[in-house]
């Protein structure tokens, strides 16, 4: 317990772990900024104007699904030349919001905004991770702490837990000021939208997912930084691991014919976690007699959790075993 | 390699020795598979209360014996007791009466050096108070609250020091402590061990400055290429490797003083302020001569200082005419080892 909490204090008095902090702060200020100048409230005919567009579009949208669903479980017979999408998903019932485009709509934009915060929250995570534990390793700290505590699996154990606790909760009061200035602007200017409960809930849902990813960017960040012993290591690793791997292996799976090179990447995972589901390529097609699919591949959030999930895990397992068996020389 | 006979040795002193090496084997290997020994069956043993040197050229295997007792490096074979447990198996219940700094230690350098002994003792369960009591021991306290990276190295050095001694070690282990201390801070180095050893402390210290070693141990081992060459107390370290017959002899009338000797037929050289005369089977023999002419001998030694008994014994004396390879496969030390039974 006492190592837990001198390496507490130890994250937090590190610069870059603050300075991060800092510049990621700064980041969702200007994003703040650019939403509010370029923001308006609509005006009352706008408004009208949204919510008869939505009135049209959204009896088109009930029409269509009432279709596909009778397709679906054979009522009526597809008719020719026309597409269904699997499980007659046709995304999200269209609301006056879908059409003040010109303003900012919290409960439209949403996703988008969260998902640039996904972004912003893995890579922070990831640096912070790699350097706790790289800047240990490189100033000598680890080799004198384990003077101190000789037991390895243990010293680095607690590293890492107050590194993922810590990432974590910067993430989450990250996230609640994030959230915060996205509704202020909204409700000066924008619209916030009305949230159902099962609308709240899957927001809620999306924000956890948003700030796992930021854990997620600690432990692969920290792995690296501790199999390599410096930070530099884990950086160098991650810039070369999207340099070579995600756009060379697209370019080597293209020149192979293999089909949906996108499922070997670990972006394609991130992007399934994220949107809770990353479909690539396909579609669900019907003809006089069936409903067939045309291929594709889906990745969901679970799959996409579990994959990023074992590469965390293997990562780790790495740095564990280097840790047991390594000579600090 | 067939297992070592286990360690129990006890001293003449009915005292069991703070720390026992016996057999102790590393070879270094790289991703291609060359290996490179860096132990090689080395034996040492720490009596209780001595302030013990551990000496060797760079690259005979002091770094690495000191990190294989701390748990740094493993071990291929051989066994070690410290503080009579067995290590590195019992390192954990060891560690809380070890101190020790390895090679140059380094800090967080925007961290104030109060900090780092705040986390130090935090993360070790060292009572608080301990560090204003270390910082003031080594001499830091008006420094305590600026950067390391403001620090010079000696700072760095003494924030080192009182890293090792927070816990009020039983066992203090330093790896070149004076490194980058002036003159006033060696000095104060040098008391503050004999401080620790006079309240009961074990220090053993490795170092390359064997002046400073000679003044303040009470006992050497010397190691080379992996192996000890020499162990037991410096005085007779230094008298088993002193070369026989061989002197220095300190008179105000160097001139004078050469004639009379020379007129005996025995070899004598000026080396600076002072004289080295060989072939001298009878010390006294000098303090009569001179005498006898009003010639007073204000010092007679034989020629032999731990700088010497160390060049000698590990092979590592300059030669003319180019450097010395660090660690040179071709510096053969002499094939005898001197161990010297304690008293």
């Amino acid at each position: 317990m006492n190592l837990v909490r001198a390496e507490w204090s130890r994250l937090f008095a590190r610069r870059v772990t603050i300075a991060t902090f800092v510049v990621i702060v700064g980041l969702l200020a200007v994003i703040a900024l650019a939403f509010g100048a370029s923001s308006s409230s609509p005006t009352v005919e706008e408004q009208e104007r949204a919510n008869q567009l939505a009135a049209e579009a959204g009896a088109v949208w009930v029409a269509n699904r009432q279709e596909c669903l009778d397709v679906e479980r054979g009522a009526i017979a597809p008719r020719a030349g026309r597409t269904y999408p699997e499980d007659c998903d046709y995304g999200h019932q269209p609301q006056a919001d879908d059409f003040l485009d010109y303003g900012f709509s919290f409960k439209r934009q949403w996703p988008e905004i969260y998902y640039t915060a996904a972004i912003i929250l893995g890579l922070f995570g990831f640096i912070v991770g790699a350097s706790f534990v790289g800047a240990e390793w490189t100033s000598g700290g680890m080799t004198n702490l384990l003077l101190w505590r000789p037991q390895r699996a243990h010293v680095l154990g607690a590293k890492l837990g107050v590194a993922l606790t810590g990432v974590l909760g910067m993430a989450v009061a990250y996230l609640v000021v994030w959230t915060g200035a996205f509704l202020g602007i909204a409700s000066v200017a924008g619209s916030i939208g009305h949230f159902s409960a099962g609308e709240i809930g899957s927001f809620l849902l999306a924000c956890v997912r948003v700030a796992l990813l930021g854990v997620f960017g600690a432990a692969v960040g920290f792995a690296l930084a501790s199999i390599g012993r410096h930070t530099a290591m884990a950086l160098g690793a991650g810039i070369a691991y999207l340099l070579v791997y995600e756009l060379g292996t697209l370019l080597a799976f293209s020149l192979m014919d293999v089909d949906y090179p996108e499922r070997f990447r670990l972006s394609s995972y991130v992007i399934g976690w994220l949107t809770k589901r990353y479909d690539i390529g396909g579609s669900y097609t019907c003809n006089e007699l069936d409903c067939f699919s045309t291929g594709g591949y889906s990745i969901a959030w679970g799959e996409s959790g579990l994959v990023l999930g074992l590469v965390a895990a293997v990562l780790l397992g790495g740095a564990f075993l280097a840790m047991r068996r390594r000579d600090l020389t | 390699m067939p297992p070592n006979p286990p360690l129990d040795t006890v001293s003449s002193a009915g005292v069991s020795p703070v720390l026992e090496i016996q057999g102790l084997q590393k070879a270094y290997r790289t991703f291609l598979g060359s290996s490179r020994a860096a132990l090689d069956g080395l034996d040492m043993v720490v009596e209780r209360g001595d302030v013990h040197g551990f000496l060797g050229p760079n690259g005979s295997g002091k770094s690495t014996t000191l990190k294989i007792l701390l748990g740094l490096v493993r071990a291929d074979a051989g066994q070690m007791r410290m503080l009579d447990r067995p290590v590195p198996h019992s390192l954990p219940e060891v560690v809380p009466r070890v101190g020790a700094i390895v090679e140059a230690p380094a800090f967080f350098r925007n961290f104030s050096g109060r900090r780092t002994l705040n986390l130090l003792a935090q993360a070790g369960g060292v009572p608080r108070h301990r560090v204003d009591a270390v910082l003031e021991q080594v001499g830091m306290r008006e420094r305590a609250d600026d950067r390391v990276g403001s620090y010079s190295l000696g700072m760095r050095q003494r924030l080192a020091v009182a890293s090792a001694i927070l816990k009020a070690p039983e066992l203090l282990i330093l790896d070149e402590p004076a490194n980058g201390l002036d003159p006033a801070g060696i000095r104060e180095m040098r008391d503050l061990l004999r401080g620790l050893a006079s309240a009961g402390t074990t220090v053993i210290i490795s170092s390359h400055i064997l002046a400073e070693i000679e003044q303040i141990c009470d006992s050497v081992t010397i190691i080379s290429r992996g192996k000890r060459v020499a162990e037991g107390p410096v005085a007779e370290v230094l008298a088993a490797s002193a070369v026989q017959g061989e002197y220095r002899v300190r008179v105000a009338e160097l001139e004078r003083a050469v004639e009379i000797i020379t007129e005996s037929g025995l070899p004598v050289t000026v080396a600076g302020d002072h004289l080295v005369v060989g072939d001298l089977a009878d010390p006294t023999w000098i303090t009569k001569t001179l005498a006898a002419h009003d010639i007073w001998v204000a010092e007679l030694t034989p020629l032999a200082d731990l700088e010497d008994a160390f060049l000698r014994l590990t092979g590592t004396a300059p030669q003319p005419g180019g450097f010395r390879p660090v660690d040179a496969a071709d510096a053969t030390p002499e094939s005898r080892t001197i161990e010297v039974e304690t008293s």
